[in-house]
């Protein structure tokens, strides 16, 4: 039984997350600071054999798999952790809708504490959408997620950051790909958060695994925002490619170091890193880095950072624009990445965020 | 009876301190095209994006009428929306899909414009999820512009070369849409120097020369196109 409080944040939290395109209700579940206080999954779903549960839970009724692959490439114990979502899809179950997570700060001055597992057996496939947002000024949110792709399996994980001016944000995710496996990450921050440290490491273990990152980093106010991707494609025939669109405004900082070690034959990398700075006191580094241990591995990288072009506006201007309209069609332009193949409501989901970010002024 | 849909009186344009265009009258009339001719670095171009208002442009003296209305100190975006387009020569690569730019251009001209027939007229449909104007071949370049102008279906069109860099099937398909526009009551004006697309052109009006800045008189479009082939321009200017 809920508190009268905490029903009151748990139904702030659900409508707040509707708003962003994460209906929880149609399954998925709300950490609301310590707490897993939502949680649905449909039968259909418990059926096939699909296990989404509170990790504390999970540790307990499926020790099994819990410790087969739990803390395997993240440091830490569960002594440490207040709450987070276990997944577990078993072998050949495709799911076709996404399941949501929310992580959402409640208390002002509450330290977050979560630790995803996220286990998708071979020929299985999933989506997972979270977002991780706050209802008050002044916390820290901290995250682990480990997140293991069978042979022939896939996952994609798209994360929303959407945080207010005093929050802290410190997060590390690490993923293991098995033979044929594939792994799409789309992250997006469209937040004032104080600071974000996010790191990432993509580790390619089975051979012909493939991984594809995008990040859309946007920031405003004074954020001091810090990013890095590692992947190590240390099997045969493995392939990654890192996207990074990222955009200051006002005094907002962006540091992205982007990282791809080929360690095999016949592996391919590509990084794509754009910055755009929209203010005048802001900052913006990248920091693209490739290395390889074989002779036939192909790795590029490309990297700019720019702000808008005189020629660019007064074309648009031409076109019928303001001078305001162009400067957001210029940043929708520059915020997209790409991707392909995600379900039409998490697309229009990411599609609305962009819009929004596009318009916001500096 | 012929109506006047822009009226250029007097116009003298400086760029970067130096006076690039002197004194130049033009009248262009509704559903008529009307050709600007002349060599490299006359001014052509020059002229057109003062006419659009484009910052670098600067008007010292003369005025400029949209179907009756001074535009002379508006900027872009409002003689764009009051119906004055400008196709560039050469647009400036976009981090923006052709498809998204084209779409919102549509947004701003409201929903009876449909892209589907523009970018199927203009043989585009290919290039929308690819940047704008990024990598294009001339063609592509001067098809996709032209894309834009169709759809904000303007009261004059002015043309910057959307011949050039384009093989002979495309300047025969460029001719048949600017008829097309034309047709549909757009007054155009059309800037070239060398003059192949205007003989694909039906409904060809008025024409001027423009040399080291001043534009002549303008004259029946066909003739003066038949001097500047066999003659030059030097010639045509020394009568």
């Amino acid at each position: 039984m809920l508190s009268n409080d905490a029903n009151e944040k748990l139904t702030e939290a659900l409508g707040k997350a509707k708003e962003l395109g994460i209906d929880v209700e149609k399954g998925g579940s709300i950490v609301l600071n310590e707490t897993m206080l939502f949680r649905r999954l449909s039968e259909e779903l418990e059926k096939k054999g699909i296990i989404y549960t509170e990790i504390h839970e999970a540790a307990k009724e499926y020790s099994d798999i819990f410790e087969k692959h739990a803390f395997m490439k993240v440091r830490g114990s569960l002594k440490e952790i207040d709450s987070g979502v276990f997944l577990y899809v078993p072998r050949g179950v495709i799911l076709e809708k996404p399941i949501f997570n929310c992580f959402v700060l409640g208390k002002r001055g509450i330290v977050q504490r979560i630790y995803n597992l996220i286990i998708i057996e071979d020929d299985s496939k999933a989506i997972g959408l979270s977002g991780c947002f706050t209802l008050v000024n002044e916390a820290i949110h901290s995250s682990l997620e480990e997140i293991h792709v069978g042979s022939n399996a896939s996952f994609t994980k798209v994360m929303l950051h959407n945080w207010l001016p005093k929050i802290s944000v410190s997060a590390f995710t690490a993923v293991q790909l098995g033979r044929g496996g594939k792994y799409q990450d789309i992250y997006v921050n469209y937040s004032e958060a104080r600071s974000i440290s996010f790191n990432t490491r993509i580790y390619h273990e089975g051979d012909y695994s493939a991984s594809r990152a995008d990040q859309i980093i946007a920031t405003s106010g004074t954020g001091d925002l810090k990013y890095s991707t590692e992947v190590f494609l240390s099997r045969k025939g493995t392939s990654s490619q890192l996207i990074s669109r990222l955009l200051s405004r006002d005094r907002g900082k962006i540091k992205s170091k982007t990282k791809i070690v080929a360690e095999e034959k016949e592996t391919k990398g590509h990084i794509d890193c754009k910055g755009m700075l929209l203010g005048d006191g802001g900052e913006i580094s990248t920091i693209p880095e490739l290395s390889s241990m074989s002779s036939d591995a192909e790795l590029t990288h490309e990297a700019s950072i720019g702000k808008i072009k005189k020629e660019e506006l007064e074309y648009l201007e031409t076109k019928g624009f303001t001078e305001e309209q162009a400067i957001s069609l210029l940043v929708r332009g520059f915020l997209e990445t790409g991707t392909t193949g995600l379900p039409e409501s998490i697309k229009n989901s990411i599609d609305n965020i962009l819009e929004r970010l596009s318009r916001a002024k500096g | 009876m012929p109506q006047k849909i822009l009226e250029v009186s007097n116009l003298t344009v400086e760029v970067g301190g130096k006076i690039v265009v002197k004194n130049a009258n033009i009248e262009i009339e509704r559903g008529e095209i009307s050709v600007l001719l002349g060599p490299n670095g006359s001014g052509k171009t020059t002229m057109l994006k003062a006419i659009m208002g484009l910052s670098d442009y600067k008007i010292v003296e003369g005025k400029i009428l949209l179907d009756s209305v001074d535009i002379t100190s508006l900027p872009p975006w409002e003689r764009a929306r009051m119906g004055l387009a400008l196709s560039y020569q050469n647009p400036p690569p976009l981090p923006i899909k052709m498809g998204m730019l084209l779409e919102r251009i549509s947004k701003i001209y409201g929903k009876e414009v449909n892209i589907t027939n523009a970018v199927n007229q203009t043989v585009i449909t290919h290039l929308l999820e690819r940047d704008a104007f990024s990598g294009f071949s001339g063609g592509e370049i001067k098809r996709s512009e032209l894309t834009t102008i169709l759809l904000s279906k303007p009261k004059v069109a002015l043309l910057d070369e959307p011949d050039s860099g384009v093989d002979v099937e495309s300047v025969r398909k460029i001719a048949k849409l600017i008829d097309q526009l034309a047709e549909e009551g757009t007054g155009i004006l059309l800037v070239t120097h060398v003059g192949l697309l205007a003989r694909y052109l039906r409904r060809l009006g008025k024409g001027y020369v423009m040399m080291r800045g001043i534009v002549s008189p303008g004259g029946d479009a066909r003739k003066i196109l038949k001097i500047v082939l066999n003659e030059g321009y030097e010639n045509l200017y020394r009568r």
